[in-house]
């Protein structure tokens, strides 16, 4: 149990990390995105446009001075994570160890699961068209070098996920055959079936429809219905249900802020 | 003279107000007078002058009525207290200012009996009000500017103790300055005792009612200084103005005791007070401990690069009317703000303050960032406020804070 005091920091240029779509405003606020996305730090995060930030914003012209040599000298490096980890004093010492441990164990595992991994991570916050590319660039590698059909599978299979998640369902169907192709998982001619749901004007192949019982179609119908009837109470839904119950000037209004917002988030998606 | 140091003795009944560099020190009663005809105002003896002859009407007690929020109505005009004393003392520096033309006002300082924190916004606002910054005026009671009076005096002269008599119309008062010389700093103690003697000085006109006058002076000097040491006595106010009445007193405390006649006293420390925020570093270093000053330090536990170390909110010395200071930090497992005060005379009488964070939201451990600002409302009181800052765009902040009074 402890107060952490803070240093005068009057940032009046926040650093915006894009990934995050945040700004940071302190020394702690980088500290903390340091600590909790080594995924997104480990790669191309810290370079000259940091550490002048770090120099004008946040008043650590040592610090800033540090990075820049080392940078100079030998290239980027985990080291300088866990520099200005030690220089902002927001982690404890033993914190920090534990910190060098997970970026020392990530460092280890084989480079298509790290890249896999750092795909995932960028799919977790949202970021489907980077993800897609990087899941692209793991398949690419394994016209070189042989990958297992299950990992190519779950690779297939994330791409997918992401193209839905983009409303390009064709794409998606796409990728759900090749993950099929590689490893024959029954879970994959499901997401296939939903995918159908949604988009009617889809085509299930027919070796696919073959492959589907009846009963599957009768448990996956039940199923799809209890997630519509959930997504009907959510939130956002009645909001916007609640949205058209105004007058129509409020509406028009209300709505244009509403595309606005999905057209930004959509824009962040790609 | 390039720039004006000035100390106001500011009281209900008169006013005193010295120039450093000046040895004449103007005093007049605190009185303001309007003519009945224009809105023309005048102050002091002027001011008697235009109301014995019909032409003015006069307002007196001007302290009293801004701290009360009385009104007073001149030629169907209803002013407040506060205007009033704001346009007295735009008189009383327009007085100043004509003996010193185009010099800048560097510093004042008020030297008032009571402190009280009402009246000081009002003088604050009043400052503010004339063109004087207010990072130029500072407020210091009647007991610190006797320190300061004293300790610009020659080192013999305050080595030991120090005692002071002040009478003036409006009552008479003991003082007492101790110098305690520790192994890293001096600490100034001084103190005063209202004595219930106190006297109009309307008696001294009469032969009977200054030899009473001056038994009561004779039997408090008894009482106050008994047989103590004392390396110097002070005598200040209007009563010692002169001091053939008071012929028994003056043989008393002047006997083997070295003793100074300074009516003025207040005025001048209070002007030797404001010069001492011109120098980069103070010509007094010592620890002050009085009336208007804090008597504790508050400090809290924090860490800073890894080490816990403590954090002053507050100095023991420290003016309680200036005494502001705001920090942040980040709570580490932790939903409260723990206080500690440290007596000035005793710090082993240490005591903890324990503020709940009620109400703030609940976040992951090290994401709440609070805003603690602290001041007081009087020698006694510390108001602590504690505002939630969230954690930058990570985690965005409330509108919760806490308010809390806390007595040191």
């Amino acid at each position: 149990m402890s107060l952490i005091l803070c240093r005068q920091e009057p940032v009046t240029s926040p650093y915006y990390i894009e990934e995050l779509s945040i700004h940071i405003y302190s020394s702690q606020e980088l500290a903390y995105v340091i600590y909790h996305h080594p995924l997104l730090v480990m790669e191309e995060f810290v370079d000259g446009r940091l550490a002048e930030f770090i120099r004008a914003e946040l008043r650590m012209p040592f610090l800033a001075e540090r990075i820049e040599k080392w940078i100079d000298g030998r290239g980027v490096s985990d080291e300088l994570l866990f520099l200005i980890l030690q220089e902002t004093s927001y982690y404890t010492p033993q914190e920090q160890a534990r910190y060098r441990q997970l970026v020392a164990n990530l460092r280890k595992i084989s480079v298509d699961e790290y890249l896999k991994r750092r795909a995932d991570y960028f799919y977790g916050l949202g970021l489907y068209g980077k993800a897609i590319s990087m899941y692209e660039k793991i398949l690419e590698s394994a016209k070189e070098k042989h990958l297992s059909g299950e990992f190519k599978s779950k690779i297939w299979n994330n791409i997918a996920s992401c193209y839905s998640k983009l409303f390009c369902y064709q794409k998606a169907m796409y990728a759900y055959d090749c993950a099929w192709n590689e490893k024959s998982e029954k879970v994959y001619l499901k997401r296939m079936y939903f995918l159908k749901l949604m988009e009617p004007e889809l085509e299930l192949k027919e070796r696919f429809k073959e492959l589907i019982a009846k009963e599957d179609t009768s448990a996956w119908d039940v199923e799809a219905q209890g997630i519509i009837d959930e997504a009907t109470g959510a939130g956002a839904v009645v909001k916007l249900s609640q949205l058209f119950e105004k007058d129509p000037l409020k509406r028009i209004a209300g709505a244009g802020e509403l595309v606005n917002e999905w057209k930004g988030q959509y824009r962040k998606m790609m | 003279m390039e720039k004006l140091i000035i100390g106001i003795d500011l009281c209900d009944t008169y006013t005193q107000v010295s120039v450093l560099g000046r040895e004449d020190v103007w005093s007049l009663p605190t009185v303001i007078c309007r003519k009945k005809t224009v809105e023309e105002w005048c102050v002091g003896e002027e001011a008697y002058k235009y109301t014995l002859v019909g032409e003015g009407v006069i307002v007196d007690k001007l302290l009293s009525l801004a701290l009360k929020d009385g009104t007073s109505t001149i030629a169907q005009v209803k002013y407040d207290g506060a205007t009033l004393l704001r346009k007295y003392l735009e008189k009383v520096l327009d007085m100043v200012r004509a003996e010193y033309p185009g010099i800048p006002v560097a510093q004042i300082v008020f030297a008032l009996k009571n402190m009280e924190i009402k009246l000081m916004d009002e003088l604050m606002g009043c400052a503010e009000y004339l063109g004087i910054s207010r990072e130029h005026v500072h407020i210091a009671s009647h007991t610190e500017c006797f320190v300061y009076y004293v300790l610009s005096q020659r080192r013999d002269v305050w080595g030991g103790q120090v005692g002071m008599f002040a009478l003036s119309d409006e009552d008479l008062r003991y003082y007492e300055l101790k110098i305690a010389r520790g192994p890293r700093q001096v600490t100034a103690i001084a103190e005063h005792q209202e004595l219930e003697e106190g006297f109009s000085l309307n008696v001294l006109d009469t032969a009977s009612g200054a030899k009473m006058a001056d038994k009561i002076l004779c039997a408090c000097s008894d009482r106050m200084m008994q047989k103590k040491l004392y390396s110097s006595v002070f005598l200040t106010g209007k009563g010692f103005a002169r001091t053939d009445w008071a012929a028994e007193f003056m043989k008393k405390v002047c006997n083997r005791r070295r003793v100074f006649v300074e009516p003025m006293l207040f005025a001048k420390g209070a002007a030797l007070k404001a010069e001492d925020y011109l120098h980069e570093r103070t010509s007094y270093p010592f620890v002050c401990i009085c009336e208007g000053k804090l008597k504790s330090t508050v400090a809290m536990e924090v860490v800073k690069h890894d080490t816990k170390v403590q954090m002053a909110l507050a100095v023991a010395g420290e003016s309680w009317y200036e005494a502001r200071s705001v920090l942040e930090v980040i709570l580490d497992d932790q939903d409260e703000i723990e206080l500690m005060i440290l007596p000035y005379h005793d710090p082993k009488q240490k005591r903890i303050v324990k503020i709940p964070l009620e109400g703030f939201p609940k976040r992951p451990n090290k994401t709440t960032r609070i805003r603690i600002a602290a001041g007081f409302l009087d020698e006694k009181t510390m108001v602590v406020k504690i505002v939630d800052r969230g954690f930058g765009e990570l985690f965005p902040k409330s509108n919760v804070e806490i308010r809390q009074e806390v007595m040191v």
